[in-house]
């Protein structure tokens, strides 16, 4: 079969090689940071552009093969193109576009590893998330999986002389080997008796009701490990604070998602019909997780943990939408179905955007100050007026105000829970409605995160008198954060016209889509029968106008006199910038009200004490309850295996000669 | 959309600005007299309306612009929502632009942007006030969305206009959930008035 070498297929192939090869011309000159830097980074960022454009192209097109003949022989590797890759593709290639522009003026003093050896690990990571996405058979798949996960180990590593940051990365890695395997094993239950690995097989594949749940349960397992889905979110929280800003913005942004792709492309896809019931699994374990996830970034006090924290909370919401899709698409509920799984792809779009759009804000603050700790940041604003700025958009989106883009995309989630009365099975339909409420306490709580976050790093007084001499971002740093702010807004700006994008991407999914009113380009009616409708744009209009307006009259009636003086003091007189409330404060109340969720250690000085020292450590239960007891069993047994070491030749030569025997009588 | 949809329109938004002074009144007079104490005027908000007109602003030295942008952008939020909400007739232009979760949604945004405001002049009581706000917010936030669910559950929509003419026009039907709405939307408007209130007062005090 030949390819037209326009096909997007190809052009997709051929821009993840060169990203590739881009990674490799790092090693070239390793220790360069402006090659490496003013060069690579912004080729890499061209190849990002072009991707975005060539996945648009191919969302409308009809799914492409191509089978190359690289591989083990006689298996070689299988490419598809549909839309769902197509979709995720553009993810990727947007989102990435953003960051390597940003990566581009950020690692220009170059971290712990040499620049030429980053680059290459960076580039190696984004072209194997786009294999990942193009796979067509269980052996490209893994193989792809696995280059993403050992790449993004070794950028997680970077600073490999801290231990904290080794420690991160094993558990990274062990979570992700752990649902690795996971995923095999469900690849291996799908190919349901034909011993063919190829997803072309997958989908032909007639399973038995109990093993296609089996199949599935070990996917949700394996790709919620990825996500950080409750309780497999450990390494999370750990692994992307621990990267330098640009790679955790490509973790949290794109590669979590390229593990909902996986869930997408297994439940709906190779295995055909799910049943209703699957998706009450993800739906309460994605609930529980938004809102776990959201109490903890309430509490954290590191600006890095608090954002990975927060993409375990939009991990949650959009797992609670592919568990309501799977509900109403078993029950036959095909509007209600295509609104949730239209709602799920457009918030993880989001997602990619704002998540990634913060992190790099982050990564800004940090350069400009070396600081991640909230209690020692603050007032950047004045200093940082770009990041200041373009953080507050990714900040407001992310805690879905609208006109903004996860207003959007919650919106369509809220719109899809209203449908739960009319499903068909007692106690879920009354349980549904719960749902939505839990889904709205977690939004809400988003908004007082990023309240905290962005108070606390921008606003106020700076805590230290070192951050009255920060600097603001470069230029090329600004364009990367500007590119993605951009995002965010005509996301939430448009959804008349990527809605209708996102329906074409999951008909061949078996859904039925949306079909929204062609006339209203600016009217937002997802379904014509409910009447319900959302204008971004006249909703952003109305607001700029009364704005305006009400700018110009207290212009024309107030008569102006505004004078600048010093803040109140309450008649204390010594107030100071470490007066403030600080991060700690602003956790206070959710360690109070979500006491259960915590493992809390507090040490309260006495009150005669005189050097006091206040401290908190705010532990994961899970990790206690569940972590702990798993490690010290496998100790245990390790120590039971251990016993056969004896460390003696004639032992082991007993072993073999024990184990020669067993076997003879075994085959006699 | 006839003329006079838009000239009511206009009509709701300017008497929904008139008009929250006086509910604003009626609330701290109702919350006097169950303190026991006597209460202040009705119109007492509008005079301290007038007398801020008189005022000289004065603004800490320290402030940034989303100090002097926050009370647009508040003031703009609340009179979008006054355009969303059906109270003088229901077919309004802008009604459809909006429903119900983007009411909450706007109410949010003007909150988190009192809280940024708040937070922006970096004293103690600012960054106070700020968290105790969006406390408030978070736990009232679902609450009043949930109020809103019960209805919309009801009349399978969340556009506000639907929902009250369903509501008005049906034959009479009794719905024990809306009696229970009623009472848990009132229980989670008065937190909000009294937070919003003291944190106000708080940010001035700054």
């Amino acid at each position: 079969m030949t390819q037209a070498l326009s096909s997007p297929l190809t052009l997709c192939v051929l821009l993840l090689t060169a990203w590739g090869i881009i990674g490799l011309a790092g090693l070239v000159r390793p220790a360069s940071v402006s090659f490496v830097g003013r060069t690579l980074f912004p080729l890499g960022a061209v190849c990002g552009a072009a991707l975005a454009y060539v996945a648009m192209t191919g969302l409308a097109a009809p799914a492409e093969h191509v089978v190359l003949p690289i591989g083990l022989p006689d298996l070689p590797v299988h490419l598809r193109l549909d839309g769902l890759s197509a979709a995720f593709l553009f993810l990727l290639g947007a989102a990435a576009t953003g960051i390597s522009i940003f990566a581009a003026g950020y690692f220009r003093r170059g971290e712990g590893t040499p620049p030429g050896l980053m680059c290459l690990q960076y580039h190696l990571f984004l072209a194997s998330m786009g294999f990942v996405l193009l796979a067509d058979d269980a052996y490209g798949f893994m193989l792809a999986w696995e280059t993403m996960a050992l790449s993004s180990y070794f950028l997680v590593t970077t600073q490999h002389r801290i231990p904290d940051i080794r420690s991160a990365g094993f558990l990274y890695l062990l979570i992700a080997h752990v649902g690795a395997i996971a995923i095999l094993l469900s690849f291996g239950v799908m190919q349901g008796g034909s011993w063919r690995f190829t997803f072309d097989a997958m989908r032909a594949a007639h399973l038995e009701p109990a093993w296609a749940a089996v199949a599935f349960l070990l996917a949700l397992f394996g790709f919620g490990a990825k996500a950080g889905l409750v309780p497999m979110h450990v390494w999370l929280p750990e692994a992307h604070p621990a990267a330098p800003s640009p790679v955790s913005a490509l973790m949290s942004g794109v590669m979590l998602k390229t593990a909902l792709y996986g869930l997408l492309r297994v439940t709906f896809n190779l295995l055909g019909e799910p049943a209703w019931w699957w998706g009450l699994i993800p739906l309460a374990l994605g609930l529980f997780t938004a809102l776990y996830g959201v109490i903890f970034a309430a509490a954290q006090t590191d600006m890095k943990r608090l954002l990975a924290y927060s993409s375990i909370e939009n991990i949650g919401i959009i797992f609670s939408g592919v568990g309501l899709a799977i509900v109403f698409a078993g029950v036959d509920m095909r509007t209600a179905a295509s609104l949730a799984l239209i709602a799920v792809l457009y918030h993880a779009l989001n997602h990619a955007f704002m998540k990634s759009l913060l992190f790099l804000g982050t990564g800004a603050v940090l350069h400009a100050t070396g600081e991640r700790n909230l209690g020692r940041l603050g007032g950047l604003i004045h200093r940082m007026p770009w990041v200041a700025w373009l953080t507050l958009v990714g900040a407001l989106a992310i805690a879905g105000l609208p006109p903004l883009n996860g207003f959007v995309s919650e919106w369509l989630l809220l719109q899809s829970f209203l449908f739960a009365n009319e499903v068909p099975r007692a106690f879920v339909n009354m349980l549904l409605p719960l749902g939505a409420a839990l889904l709205v306490l977690a939004a809400a709580l988003a908004g007082y995160v990023m309240v905290k976050f962005f108070g606390v790093i921008f606003l106020g007084q700076p805590r230290e008198t070192a951050l009255r001499t920060a600097h603001d971002a470069g230029v090329v740093e600004r364009i990367g954060l500007a590119w993605l702010a951009l995002g965010c807004v005509l996301l939430g700006l448009l959804p008349t016209q990527i809605i209708p994008v996102l329906s074409r991407v999951i008909q061949p999914l078996g859904f039925s889509g949306l079909t929204l009113d062609d006339r209203s380009w600016w009217l937002l009616v997802p379904l014509a029968q409910k009447q319900t409708s959302y204008a971004p744009l006249a909703f952003l209009a109305v607001i700029l106008a009364v704005v305006l307006l009400t700018i110009a009259a207290v212009r024309f009636f107030y008569h102006q006199r505004v004078r600048q003086g010093a803040p109140w003091d309450c008649g204390f007189g010594r107030l100071n910038s470490r007066m403030q409330d600080t991060a700690e404060g602003f956790g206070q109340p959710i360690r109070h009200l979500f006491n259960p969720f915590f493992a809390m250690l507090r040490e309260l000085p006495s009150p005669f004490d005189t050097t006091p020292r206040y401290r908190v450590v705010i532990g994961d239960r899970i990790w206690r309850g569940l972590y702990l007891p798993i490690g010290a069993l496998v100790r245990r047994v390790a120590n039971a295996v251990a016993w056969l070491q004896q460390g003696r030749i004639a032992t082991y030569l007993l072993y073999s000669f024990v184990t020669l025997v067993t076997l003879l009588a075994l085959m006699l | 959309m006839s003329p006079f949809d838009w000239v009511a329109q206009i009509l709701g938004i300017l008497a929904a600005l008139l008009a929250a002074p006086l509910f604003l009144g009626w609330v701290n007079q109702c919350r006097a007299w169950l303190q026991n104490k006597s209460a202040p005027p009705l119109i007492q908000p509008y005079r301290g309306i007038r007398k801020l007109f008189y005022k000289d602003a004065v603004i800490a030295a320290n402030a940034s612009r989303l100090f002097r942008l926050a009370p647009y952008v508040v003031f703009g939020t609340m009179v979008t929502a006054a355009a969303i909400i059906p109270s003088i007739a229901t077919r309004l232009p802008f009604t459809k632009a909006a429903d119900a979760i983007a009411l909450v949604g706007l109410f949010a945004t003007a909150r988190v942007f009192v809280s940024l405001a708040a937070m922006d002049v970096g004293t103690a009581f600012g960054t106070l006030g700020a968290r105790r706000e969006m406390m408030i917010g978070f736990l009232a936030e679902p609450a009043l969305l949930m109020v809103i669910f019960v209805a919309s559950l009801i009349s399978a929509t969340t556009a506000l206009p639907a929902i009250s003419e369903l509501l008005a026009t049906q034959s009479l039907a009794l719905y024990p959930s809306l009696a229970f709405t009623a009472v848990a939307f009132t229980m989670c408007c008065w937190p909000r008035t009294h937070a919003s209130r003291s944190t106000t007062r708080r940010r001035i005090s700054n």
